[in-house]
């Protein structure tokens, strides 16, 4: 009997367990961090906030493993960044917990992201209350649910060696979110890219370098460095919010 | 909600499983108050646990905190109050071994606590218990990463099936 229990241990232990960070937090003179059991919010340093940026991990992923994601955007830019925060680091378990942090503040516009399952509740928060959104995007998801018919714009971003969100997740769900307008192939738009959806492949990019936890089960092996992946994610990520005026 | 009731009921039938003496299941729910924060709402799930003498009990615990996800071993040494049954009120001092658990190891967090309960028989194989206490719980290795530490104020009510 003992080893019915020590078997339900180990299930229970590998189930539920997070991926940590595998570095201490980055800081910056150029941004304050301040975490609350919500959130962790990244906000600049001495310059005004245009817009936020609500950002939902993946599953079973500590939020802390976020802040490298986006320390190039906030310490450049007058944006600032919300990671969201939950009970058991499984935010698809825990939906009202954007909403809560979205009432922070409705000073200016809010962009709403996320990685892997993250991105995935994403998608369910904007079908839910569109009008609390200005803009969406994806890190190595998709939409399984319809949401073709929004005008907001949408960014989505895989890496080509991603071995969690394939090429056949992207093209199966592709028909969910509004027409598709290839980066990879195409220049960017010279105006705003409402009503399309802008998808770009990291080359040599994986899944788990969207963030700073290591590697990930099942995950491919990337050829760039995580550094690389997300300075590309930056450059192309803020190229999206100018095109957008967020 | 739903996947933690379903890891909490699969520990605590395999703990019932184990010790065919066993003696309770308990669910409960807990308002946590973070350190120098707001009030946040937590949930945490026990077994009763398995009563090694009249006073000394050892459990187990699941619990999704501000860290994650966290396996504990309890050990608890029960008092009583002069003048009053143990069987209708007592105090509960815990030892909690905690590991929040994290890939690529879990992370040592332990705490302690103490409770008071108040429990009320219903019929003669089950009782309610109401219970209110402090707890401080701490993970030393989560410091690098952020909030690292936890007071809580847990209010519980539970239900206990004897099950001899």
């Amino acid at each position: 009997m003992q080893n019915i229990l020590w078997l339900a241990f180990s299930v229970i232990g590998l189930a539920a367990c997070s991926y940590l960070p595998e570095q201490e937090i980055h800081t910056s003179e150029k941004y304050s961090i301040e975490e609350t059991e919500d959130y962790i919010r990244m906000r600049p340093v001495d310059r005004a906030v245009t817009s936020s940026i609500m950002f939902i991990p993946g599953g079973l992923v500590d939020p802390h493993a976020y802040i490298s994601t986006f320390h190039p955007l906030v310490e450049t830019q007058q944006r600032e960044v919300f990671i969201l925060k939950v009970r058991g680091n499984l935010a698809i378990l825990n939906p009202k917990s954007v909403e809560r942090v979205r009432a922070v503040s409705d000073e200016h516009s809010w962009v709403i992201g996320g990685h892997s399952l993250g991105g995935v509740l994403a998608c369910q928060s904007l079908k839910k209350r569109n009008e609390n959104w200005a803009a969406l995007f994806l890190l190595g998801s998709y939409s399984t649910i319809d949401l073709s018919e929004i005008s907001q714009p949408v960014l989505t971003l895989r890496g080509s060696h991603d071995g969690l969100t394939t090429q056949g997740d992207w093209d199966k769900y592709e028909s969910n979110l509004p027409e598709k307008y290839d980066l990879d192939t195409r220049s960017w738009p010279v105006s705003s890219t409402h009503n399309m959806t802008l998808y770009q492949t990291i080359e040599g990019g994986n899944h788990a370098q969207w963030g700073n936890y290591g590697a990930q089960i099942n995950d491919g092996a990337a050829s760039i460095s995580r550094i690389d992946q997300q300075l590309e994610f930056n450059s192309t990520f803020i190229t999206f919010l100018q095109l957008n005026a967020l | 909600m739903l996947y933690k009731i379903i890891l909490s009921l699969a520990i605590s039938i395999c703990c019932m499983t184990a010790y065919s003496n066993g003696q309770e299941l308990e669910l409960h729910y807990s308002f946590y108050t973070l350190s120098g924060k707001s009030i946040d709402q937590g949930i945490s799930f026990s077994t009763g646990g398995y009563s090694i003498d009249s006073r000394l009990r050892i459990g187990a615990e699941f619990r999704s905190i501000d860290w994650g996800n966290q396996l504990s071993l309890d050990i608890a040494y029960e008092n009583s109050f002069p003048g009053i049954s143990k069987d209708q009120i007592y105090g509960l001092s815990c030892l909690h071994l905690g590991w929040a658990l994290f890939r690529p190891s879990a992370l040592f967090s332990p705490g302690v606590s103490y409770t008071i309960h108040y429990r009320k028989a219903i019929g003669l194989r089950s009782s309610a218990e109401f219970m209110a206490g402090v707890r401080y719980n701490v993970c030393p290795g989560y410091r690098k990463y952020g909030n690292y530490q936890q007071f809580e104020i847990p209010l519980a009510l539970g239900f206990y099936w004897n099950l001899q």
